[in-house]
């Protein structure tokens, strides 16, 4: 689609793919974030000798 | 019809509870994506590629193959939001109050894009951005009713007070709604009329109403699947404190520390 109109084409559907990767990306980063968190207390609460290091 | 109003209320009550919500809608959120993936790439492609210009605008039309999935879905979520608060004013319902404020996030990036991509589609077609016209007034007023909600939500700390807040807010400004899907015939306007009516066939030919129809169908599984995203994630950081999310959290932290 390289026509008369292309900016204005590429620009709306530029928007259109960043809203994408935001309502997708953002949740998945947010329950990514809380588990890498909750994961790290978990195992700094674990007793010294059932860690690995 | 006894044993399907009780088959309903569990549906309800497993789906109402956090954990089970948790546990569940994982693959739901997936397949739901997939969907959307589908029908998004679909109606994208045809739509960019495959289907022809406007006899009067040109390949600027192309654009309204993601304009009015964005416009449709800025009111219908809208409209469920505002389905959400009555269901959390009347029930208390936890998981409504969840609903709505992941749902709040979503429709104002959808009504966003629907201004923004109206005024760029606007710009080489009406030769201005934009027009103080019922219809592209309205559906401003209807970005501010979503900045307006997340904001409330924002400045009350206490968040049962916050939830009841933004309901009341979310059922006033509903009454926008009919003003935003009828201005076009209430009033003489810029802006064309529906392009999608279910009693009516549709006035465009079917390889440019075809991509239209995959796109917007596209944009409704697209939701569904960052709803339950975003809800999934507002649950954990709500119920953090909770023993079954210290329980899936040890889980995870000891099959990390048997990872070689």
């Amino acid at each position: 689609m390289m026509g008369e109109h292309a900016f204005y084409v590429w620009t709306a559907y530029g928007l259109f793919f960043l809203m994408i990767a935001w309502l997708v990306g953002w949740p998945w980063y947010r329950i990514w974030r809380f588990w890498q968190t909750k994961s790290q207390v978990a195992l700094s609460a674990l007793p010294l000798h059932e860690k690995k290091h | 019809m006894k044993n399907n109003l009780a088959a309903i209320k569990r549906w309800f009550h497993l789906w109402g509870a956090p954990r089970e919500f948790y546990l569940r809608s994982w693959p739901w959120a997936i397949g739901l994506g997939a969907f959307a993936l589908l029908f998004i790439g679909t109606g994208v492609i045809w739509g960019l590629f495959f289907a022809p210009p406007d006899y009067q605008q040109g390949d600027s039309s192309r654009i309204l193959y993601i304009h009015v999935p964005a416009a449709v879905l800025a009111q219908s979520i809208y409209v469920l939001i505002a389905a959400a608060a009555a269901v959390f004013l009347i029930w208390r319902l936890k998981m409504a109050d969840v609903f709505m404020a992941s749902a709040v996030g979503i429709g104002m990036v959808f009504c966003a894009l629907a201004l923004a991509t109206g005024a760029i589609w606007g710009r080489p077609t009406w030769g201005t951005w934009w027009v103080w016209d019922v219809r592209t007034t309205s559906t401003l007023l209807l970005l501010f009713l979503y900045f307006g909600m997340i904001a409330l939500r924002g400045a009350l700390l206490n968040t049962q007070a916050a939830a009841s807040a933004c309901a009341i807010l979310a059922l006033v400004g509903l009454a926008n709604i009919p003003v935003i899907k009828y201005s076009v015939d209430w009033w003489f306007t810029l802006h064309q009329s529906a392009t999608f009516q279910l009693t009516v066939a549709p006035s465009m030919p079917p390889e440019m109403y075809m991509p239209l129809l995959a796109t917007s169908l596209g944009a409704y599984f697209l939701f569904a699947s960052a709803l339950l995203l975003s809800m999934r994630a507002l649950v954990l950081e709500r119920e953090q404190q909770s023993a079954w999310v210290a329980e899936l959290a040890a889980r995870k932290a000891s099959s990390r520390r048997t990872k070689p």
